[in-house]
């Protein structure tokens, strides 16, 4: 696959609330108020519970592993978590390709919801798969 | 309502087993995390962690089994049934129930669960009856699973009854 | 003027942690990857022995992103001296840890988190994640001279391997 900047990820949504909370909760023993109980979340000036920022870590991941293809590899990223994820949001994990070299591609990700509003925005560095 | 439950349809169902399915090899990690989730906040007894052998309450079917296989033939199997049976298939009529209750579950336990067991369950229809309750007629069903490991060893066989009016 | 003293400066590379994991298994990859890729299902890499078997890893490799210290540690050992004298949100925590003088700066918000990939997990390995403490650095801003400090943490496998970077920054002014 050739690569060129500007060039678009497909993207990687979800509908996210407690059935995806609380799958990821289960598996990286996550339980945290903040995350269960509304109350906690609404304490917290978030308005209710809100999902984690690992899970969209994992989402930018998912959309970056199935385009690099099974034999590339996600080499870095970092993002911040700028605005919560609440319930009933989709939330969708992009990329664009901002710098290629060889084989190894630099991204702008983020997530957003669907209003557009990015919540998690970051870089990530992956090489492409032959 | 109808007079009674116990029309043919029912009656031929009892004993047929429904439904087998298989579970993945259960690894150490399920066994400790199980532990740790049923013991919270407390920590589980060490041998859990160690996994030296699991919970009885362990489910290896928990995330989806490695297997499933309908035991009818008028089921394609394309629907998972986790804890229950198709009664669909088994040709039960939809009765109009208002109320429908867990009414408890009855667990023989056999031999343990370890690391590397392969699980499998068979559900089947047990013995449903009915009773006259102050709301109406109630039906009781019974639905059986035996489970077993890779050498044919009951682990485990429980009958969860149901209660509907 | 700086507020990097030769104390901080002679931290830096000091081991504050070590947590080793238990082995990694291919139930935990695949409820892993059943529980990020849901509701659909996950690629079949992670879930299928034949399709791991037969993939260029030749064999079950981990998301990235997997944790495999979640639930509990096999083992954990803690260089910190001096927990019991940290309070909450004091910005000089860090150092507080180290049984060093903090800069005494008096705000500090989170300066984001940048994680390097190396080799990937795989059923059967042993993760140790070691901490350590990260360089120091400054920079004039709009909110002054700020300090940022870096706590490193780093995932080796059982060959010794490196598997993740992972470097929290923390920003002080």
């Amino acid at each position: 696959m050739t690569v060129n900047i500007g060039d678009v990820v497909p993207t990687f949504t979800r509908e996210t609330g407690f059935a995806n909370w609380n799958r990821y909760a289960a598996v990286n023993d996550e339980f945290v108020p903040i995350h269960m109980d509304d109350a906690a979340g609404e304490a917290a000036g978030n308005g209710g519970a809100f999902g984690m920022g690992n899970l969209q870590w994992a989402y930018l991941h998912n959309m970056l592993r199935s385009w690099i293809g099974e034999t590339g590899e996600i080499l870095s990223m970092e993002v911040q978590f700028r605005s919560p994820n609440v319930k009933g949001q989709t939330i969708t994990a992009h990329g664009v390709v901002t710098a290629v070299e060889g084989d190894v591609v630099t991204l702008e990700v983020w997530t957003d919801q669907q209003d557009g509003i990015k919540l998690a925005p970051g870089t990530a560095t992956v090489r492409m798969g032959k | 309502m109808p007079d009674t439950y116990m029309v043919p349809e029912v009656l031929a169902a009892i004993g047929r087993e429904c439904s087998r399915t298989t579970s993945y090899p259960i690894t150490a990690s399920d066994i400790r995390k199980w532990a740790l989730a049923v013991y919270w906040p407390e920590k589980p007894p060490q041998k859990f962690i160690d996994a030296e052998y699991a919970t009885e309450d362990f489910d290896p079917f928990a995330w989806g089994p490695q297997k499933y296989e309908s035991l009818l033939p008028e089921d394609d199997g394309s629907v998972i049934y986790r804890h229950g049976i198709n009664e669909d298939a088994l040709g039960i009529p939809k009765w109009d129930f208002i109320v429908g209750l867990n009414g408890g579950m009855d667990c023989q336990y056999g031999v343990r669960m370890h690391v590397g067991d392969v699980i499998t369950d068979v559900k089947s229809v047990g013995q449903w009856s009915e009773r006259p309750g102050k709301n109406g007629l109630m039906l009781m069903t019974r639905h059986v699973s035996v489970w077993t490991n890779q050498r044919g060893e009951e682990v485990k066989r429980t009958i969860n009854t149901g209660i509907s009016y | 003027m700086s507020n990097i003293s030769e104390a901080m400066r002679a931290a830096v590379g000091t081991v504050t942690g070590r947590t080793t994991s238990y082995p990694i298994t291919n139930s935990d990859i695949r409820k892993w990857a059943l529980a990020v890729y849901w509701p659909e299902q996950p690629p079949a890499l992670f879930t299928d022995p034949a399709v791991a078997e037969k993939s260029i890893y030749g064999g079950f490799v981990a998301p990235e992103d997997l944790n495999p210290f979640a639930w509990l540690a096999a083992s954990h050992e803690s260089f910190i001296k001096n927990a019991g004298k940290l309070e909450t949100n004091n910005p000089d925590n860090a150092e507080i840890a180290l049984g060093i003088p903090g800069p005494g700066l008096k705000f500090m918000l989170n300066g984001g988190l940048s994680v390097e990939y190396g080799v990937r997990m795989r059923e059967g390995d042993v993760i140790t994640s070691e901490s350590s403490v990260g360089e120091y650095s400054e920079r004039k801003g709009r909110l002054g001279l700020m300090l940022f400090s870096r706590s490193i943490s780093i995932w080796t496998n059982q060959n010794g391997e490196m598997v993740k970077r992972t470097a929290g920054i923390l920003i002080r002014y």
